[in-house]
């Protein structure tokens, strides 16, 4: 076990944070809208950094690399809030396309994926009161010799710009199964629907949307199971994308504190401020310590700890993430309820993330139930 | 960065388990699970058959008779000592050991270091004082040269096991020069020496740990002073360090979890109604995946380079450490519900051999939260840490 960076690591660390300093959205606008033509074009960029390809394999044109570089990467994108899509669609799309039953379907997707040319969009969830991965009514069946799908999925993060849906749909011949369809296959309707942040969500329908013989991408049995893996890979993203906005609410709050002024002195001499401001160095640390637990469940071969560690960390970086985001409000003062500072993008990123592939009480459930 | 335990380190943390676990006493074992305190003779007995195999004292080098273990190993070797049911580490071992190993004379070694892993020399800590608390450097027990010794006058208190001790280390003041804590001496002293007095402080739950110690014209010589006169505040720092791993009582909180996790399985067989089990079991949870995080952070400690601004400070292992100590022996308390009105302190300490009414675990639960309560406050108070990582990050991350 170590901690420390290698060269390689470092270069590659180096020239995410160059590209996420550059790709960050307009800091100057309130809640700033993403056209999805900004996410198409910040995804052919990160293509030709090699991110894209970040976990493919190198004989499917990918770098190869490990859930530490998916730690570092994310961790990178997240200090300058320059995730999207890279998560979506080079770890959780990625990750599902690699556990294709079909080596031909296979390697041509990671290629597509890892030269920038497909954005898969995850479309897993119907219900928008529970993060159950189960609750399917979306079909994808056979009329008159041709496979269609019928359903629709909410919130579909990153949808407005995908090319093609992963969607888990109920089939009598393929079991519960995920299914690959394109964006512009007559009979699929994307609205998209505003994120809080100002990302990019969409409400997916599909009406008799006609897909190929090979869009079934897994046996009927691992549908679900599969899901959930590339689902916990998406998650450690997650976790490790909220340790770059609590490195810069950090920073952010260290700063403030040195230069606001109150009673004739800096407001970071006063010890409850102080008190605060360790309080959130601990919530920060906790939550890597457990990002790292995950990352390394992850690269392990025993589902339940998979399923148990990445549940432990996503519900502790729920937890510890809202505390560093309210102790820097609350440290911040007025401007820390502003919609112009900067903070405010960290603050309602921070609820995303733990509103997205499960919060802490859905993560802490599920850790209780995989035998933590 | 890699983040997997090498498999030399998987087969180290089996081995150690398997060993150990097959080395308790039944009798001492059965002591430990029923949350009773130990008497001085479990933990001598335990203390030679970890010394017969070399592992008396785990932080030591091989130099010095250690097992020269890695900083993993011996976090692996605690949980295992834990897990199986033993007494804990007496934590002078890990304290005097290494400082005499770093500044004792040659004398000092070979007179001090034999009986501290086989506690033929039971030591005990004096540093707190009535008015020297968090501000320890305001010390008052002073020491006078008079020719080749010290004559001591002073008090400490909070002072662990001073009643079992033939020894102690003390800082005491030698010169009020300058700021504080460099007028500060690190001195050994014999406990059999005439003019020491210790008198017993009983804790909440009624148990005899912690003790006053008084010195009246205490002579010791001068060649028991470690490093130097006025030296002793960076005596006190290394040993502070030494101790950074075991202060995340790591093992500790493993072993509590353990009798929450065996107390919350029972409950339904007590009777506990299902509401009260859903809210125990949730808390449970939310405690286990603290500790795993917890964990990690002690193995990222263990892995800093010493000078690397990133990485984990002692204080938040302790303020982490406590905070699960104090969340569990909480837990542990609340669940005994109101078998916990009923307490036998004489069972407790091992006095009598009656079973209590509800038995000795429900006998335990509410002292043990009154026994954890100490958490913190030993080793820094919550507010001492959250001052030093305030001032250990904020201009880290006021740079960036």
């Amino acid at each position: 076990m170590n901690f420390d960076l290698s060269d390689d690591q470092r270069a590659l660390l180096d020239s995410v944070e160059k590209f996420a300093k550059s790709a960050t959205r307009q800091q100057d606008a309130p809640s700033p809208d993403v056209p999805s033509d900004g996410v198409t074009a910040r995804w052919r960029q990160m293509a030709e950094l090699g991110l894209t390809g970040l976990i493919i394999a190198e004989d499917c044109g990918g770098l190869g690399l490990t859930v530490a570089e998916i730690v570092l990467v994310c961790e990178g994108l997240g200090q300058s809030l320059a995730q999207e899509p890279f998560i979506t669609g080079a770890i959780v799309a990625a990750k599902l396309l690699e556990l294709c039953a079909s080596d031909s379907a296979r390697t041509a997707h990671l290629h597509a994926i890892s030269e920038g040319r497909m954005r898969v969009a995850p479309a897993f969830h119907e219900s928008v009161a529970d993060f159950d991965l189960e609750t399917v009514s979306t079909t994808c069946d056979d009329r008159s010799g041709r496979l269609q799908v019928d359903g629709s999925k909410e919130l579909v993060i990153d949808g407005p710009a995908a090319t093609h849906f992963a969607v888990t749909a109920r089939s009598d011949k393929h079991g519960l199964n995920t299914f690959l369809v394109a964006a512009d296959q007559p009979g699929v309707t994307v609205a998209p629907v505003r994120g809080l942040d100002g990302g990019r969500l969409a409400r997916v329908t599909f009406d008799a949307a006609v897909v190929e013989d090979d869009a079934p991408l897994f046996g009927p049995e691992s549908g679900l199971p599969n899901v959930e893996t590339a689902l916990d890979f998406g998650n450690v993203a997650l976790c490790a994308e909220a340790l770059g906005l609590m490195n810069r609410m950090l920073a952010l709050t260290a700063s403030y504190l040195a230069t606001r002024q109150q009673f004739g002195k800096p407001i970071g001499s006063f010890q409850a401020l102080q008190h605060r401001f360790a309080d959130m160095v601990v919530a920060a640390e906790q939550s890597r310590s457990a990002t790292f637990m995950a990352a390394a469940a992850l690269a392990g071969s025993d589902p339940q700890v998979r399923m148990s560690e990445v549940s432990a960390a996503k519900s502790t970086v729920c937890r510890h993430g809202r505390a560093v985001v309210e102790g820097a409000i609350q440290l911040h003062g007025g401007i820390g309820i502003t919609d112009e500072y900067e903070l405010s993008r960290y603050v309602r990123r921070m609820l995303e993330i733990e509103k997205t592939w499960g919060d802490r009480q859905h993560h802490e459930a599920r850790f209780a139930k995989s035998g933590g | 960065m890699d983040l997997s335990l090498s498999p030399a380190d998987f087969a180290f943390r089996d081995m150690i388990r398997g060993e150990v676990a097959a080395l308790v006493p039944a009798d001492i074992k059965a002591r430990v699970n029923n949350l009773q305190h130990l008497r001085k003779d479990d933990y001598l007995r335990w203390q030679a058959i970890l010394n017969e195999r070399g592992w008396a004292a785990p932080a030591w080098p091989v130099e010095y008779g250690g097992p020269g273990w890695s900083p993993l190993q011996r976090v692996h070797f605690e949980e295992a000592c834990f897990l199986a049911g033993a007494p804990r580490q007496i934590p002078h071992i890990n304290m005097i050991g290494p400082v005499l190993h770093a500044f004792g004379t040659d004398e000092q070694k070979r007179r001090f270091l034999p009986g501290i892993p086989t506690l033929r020399d039971w030591w005990c800590q004096g540093y707190s004082e009535p008015s020297s608390g968090s501000d320890l450097a305001s010390l008052r027990t002073r020491a006078v040269r008079k020719g080749d010794r010290y004559i001591v006058n002073g008090q400490k208190i909070w002072t662990s096991w001073a009643h079992w001790s033939d020894y102690i280390f003390c800082l005491v003041r030698t010169s009020d020069a300058g700021r504080p804590q460099e007028g500060i001496t690190f001195l050994l002293m014999d406990m059999k020496s005439p003019g020491v007095t210790v008198r017993p402080i009983h804790s909440l739950d009624g148990a005899h740990d912690l003790n006053e110690v008084f010195f009246e014209d205490v002579e010791a010589p001068c060649e028991n002073v470690v490093l130097g006169e006025n030296q002793g505040w960076t005596v006190a720092k290394y040993l502070l360090n030494a101790e950074r791993t075991e202060i995340a009582g790591l093992g500790q909180a493993k072993r509590l979890l353990q009798f929450a996790q065996e107390a919350a399985d029972g409950l339904a067989r007590a009777g506990a109604s299902p509401e009260r089990r859903q809210e125990f079991r949730a808390r449970l949870a939310r405690i286990k995946i603290d500790l795993k995080a917890h964990e990690w952070t002690l193995m990222r400690v263990i892995a800093a380079k010493p000078d690397d601004p990133r990485a984990p400070s002692a204080s938040i292992l302790k303020l982490c450490g406590t905070d699960l100590l104090e969340r569990l022996s909480s837990l542990l308390m609340e669940m005994s519900g109101p078998a916990g009105l009923a307490y036998d302190p004489s069972a407790r300490a091992g006095r009598s051999a009656e079973v209590p009414p509800y038995g000795h675990m429900l006998n335990g639960a509410t002292a043990t939260y009154l026994e954890f309560r100490k958490s913190g406050l030993i080793g820094g108070t919550t507010e001492i840490q959250k001052n030093l990582i305030y001032r250990a990050t904020v201009d880290y991350w006021g740079a960036l």
